[in-house]
């Protein structure tokens, strides 16, 4: 074999690596946005049951006025303008926390806690957060296979090359993850 | 690691309690056993006659064949004596051949005793909001509906239906055993029919406690459990099940592989406490289990590789140790409700609807 037969070779060779790793990272980052996308819808989801929350609990809920009046503010900030995913992702990590918390207290609400209306929100406020937290897993699992193609050699050169960027994390809030620390006050 | 929401002990509805061995010890010494010894004088009938049957065949053939013998000795028969014999054969076979229909309906009876009686009264030890039709089995298109063994059968069988609620939770099942064929020419030049088990077990239904759209199928992950990382990246990505979903808990990985129709839904389905419970499941079961969430509902097929709660004609019925396996393992199938806590419904429609 002579020297141009080689090189060809070595070029096609690098060729079809440059062209495989390119469109795996493509589809990757596809599926990151697109996973972002389901999380966005399932975020909307969640703003939309606050207002009625709120009108709901306010009532009785005298000792958390300031935490009902956090969780408004932070919705109007997740929804003022389209966010960079970080902040997006810290505002509803905030917010995942504070509503576990009141989803929480209205344990402490008997006469709240019987009411019909209050018992539809919960259940709607239960079947969002789960679908959040797995629209939240979802992304993540995304996040992780474009990330370590990103980082792992070859793909790594492949990446640079081409400018990918890393995505981030979806964090889940305290709440979240199982253990509710907010402590809103005693029952009236 | 969980997510669930605080007040799920709350909203729990619990089903019948577990029930122990030592219960079902009580229960069996009060319950069964009287019936079993009932049951066991008609299997020691049916055993009579069965013996009876077959040795009156052996002794038709054995006299058949002394009379044919002493025939050909003693010349060419004459017409009469060919019509007289051949009458009286034919009779006797006829004969032979009722009694053998009489004794099949007997045993019929007395397999229906069987599980009636002592079947049905662990089904209700274990849960008495159970109804059970021993010759009735899970629909052709509910099997299907599940997606869990896609390959087209030649033959559906089934048994041993049981239905009705364990606490807030619809289901039902029964045992199946589904097979396809295969044809083969041999040497001769005839063909030859095998057939090969689907699936042989028992396949359960019910109701899921969250809803949803679409499928997600948990199957056991051999290859990734014998080789580890090579076998997980052997995965395809999508397979006649749908997309490979990759979930974060490792053990879980190990265990099982997931496919679905949609990435959240599976992860809205297999929460990190249910992922936790199905690994628990599994240890428990010690059988190959697979499941299906198909439009709200749970399908889930255990795989065993014999004829359950089946009476036996030849040996006694009075067996602890088998009586005892037939409740672990209908304990096992009806406590996937308690064990994946479908009861637990603080979920959307499903902890509004009903009690």
């Amino acid at each position: 074999m002579d020297g141009i037969t080689l090189l060809i070779v070595a070029a096609v060779v690098v060729g079809l690596f440059l062209l495989v790793t390119f469109n795996t990272l493509v589809g990757r980052r596809n599926k990151v946005r697109n996973a972002f996308g389901t999380v966005d819808v399932l975020l909307k989801k969640r703003y939309d049951l606050i207002p009625n929350l709120v009108a709901t609990v306010q009532g009785y809920m005298q000792h958390e006025r300031t935490v009902l009046q956090q969780i408004t503010d932070l919705r109007s900030r997740a929804m003022g303008g389209p966010l960079p995913p970080e902040q997006l992702f810290r505002v509803n990590a905030q917010l995942g926390q504070l509503l576990g918390g009141v989803r929480a207290a209205i344990e402490n609400y008997p006469q709240l806690k019987a009411s019909q209306n209050a018992l539809q929100l919960q259940a709607a406020l239960n079947e969002v957060e789960e679908q959040i937290s797995a629209g939240r897993r979802a992304y993540n699992a995304a996040v992780t296979d474009l990330n370590n193609a990103l980082e792992m050699f070859p793909s790594n050169l492949v990446g640079s090359l081409f400018g990918f960027q890393k995505a981030v994390f979806f964090e889940a809030g305290e709440a979240e993850r199982g253990a509710v620390p907010v402590q809103l006050g005693g029952a009236p | 690691m969980t997510s669930e929401p605080p007040s799920a002990a709350d909203s729990a509805a619990p089903g019948s309690p577990v029930r122990t061995e030592e219960e079902f010890r009580a229960f069996y010494q009060g319950v069964l056993l009287p019936e079993l010894e009932s049951v066991d004088r008609e299997r020691r009938a049916v055993r009579g006659r069965v013996l009876v049957l077959w040795l009156s065949l052996l002794g038709l053939i054995f006299l058949s064949l002394l009379i044919f013998g002493g025939l050909q000795a003693s010349g060419p028969p004459g017409a009469a004596v060919v019509v007289v014999v051949g009458g009286i054969g034919l009779a006797l076979f006829g004969f032979w051949l009722a009694a053998f229909a009489r004794l099949s309906r007997a045993k019929r009876a007395y397999i229906a005793r069987y599980k009636n009686t002592v079947i049905g009264h662990i089904i209700r030890f274990i849960e008495p909001g159970l109804a059970y039709e021993p010759d009735s089995f899970v629909a052709e298109a509910v099997y299907q509906k599940s997606g869990l063994f896609p390959r087209a059968w030649d033959r559906y069988r089934g048994d041993d239906f049981i239905h009705g609620r364990a606490g807030r939770t619809p289901l039902f099942f029964s045992e199946l055993h589904t097979e396809y064929k295969t044809r083969q020419r041999t040497s001769d030049n005839r063909t030859r029919e095998t057939w090969h088990t689907i699936f042989h077990g028992l396949f359960f239904v019910c109701e899921f406690n969250k809803t949803f759209q679409g499928r997600t199928v948990v199957l056991p992950d051999r290859l990734e459990g014998l080789l580890g990382d090579l076998g997980a990246a052997l995965q395809f990505s999508r397979s006649q099940y749908g997309e490979l979903v990759k979930l974060e808990d490792p053990e879980f990985e190990r265990m099982f592989a997931v496919y679905g129709s949609d990435q959240v839904t599976a992860r809205y389905i297999l929460s990190t406490s249910l992922m936790a419970r199905l690994m628990a499941f599994r240890g428990k079961a010690r059988q190959d289990i697979r499941l299906a969430f198909v439009d709200s509902n749970l399908y889930a097929a255990v795989s065993f590789n014999r004829d359950l709660f089946e009476p036996r004609v030849w040996r006694s019925l009075i067996d602890y140790e088998e009586i005892r396996g037939y409740f672990e393992i209908l304990q096992l199938v009806i406590g996937i409700v308690e064990d994946l806590s479908l009861n637990t419904r603080i979920w959307g429609e499903r902890a509004l609807s009903g009690a």
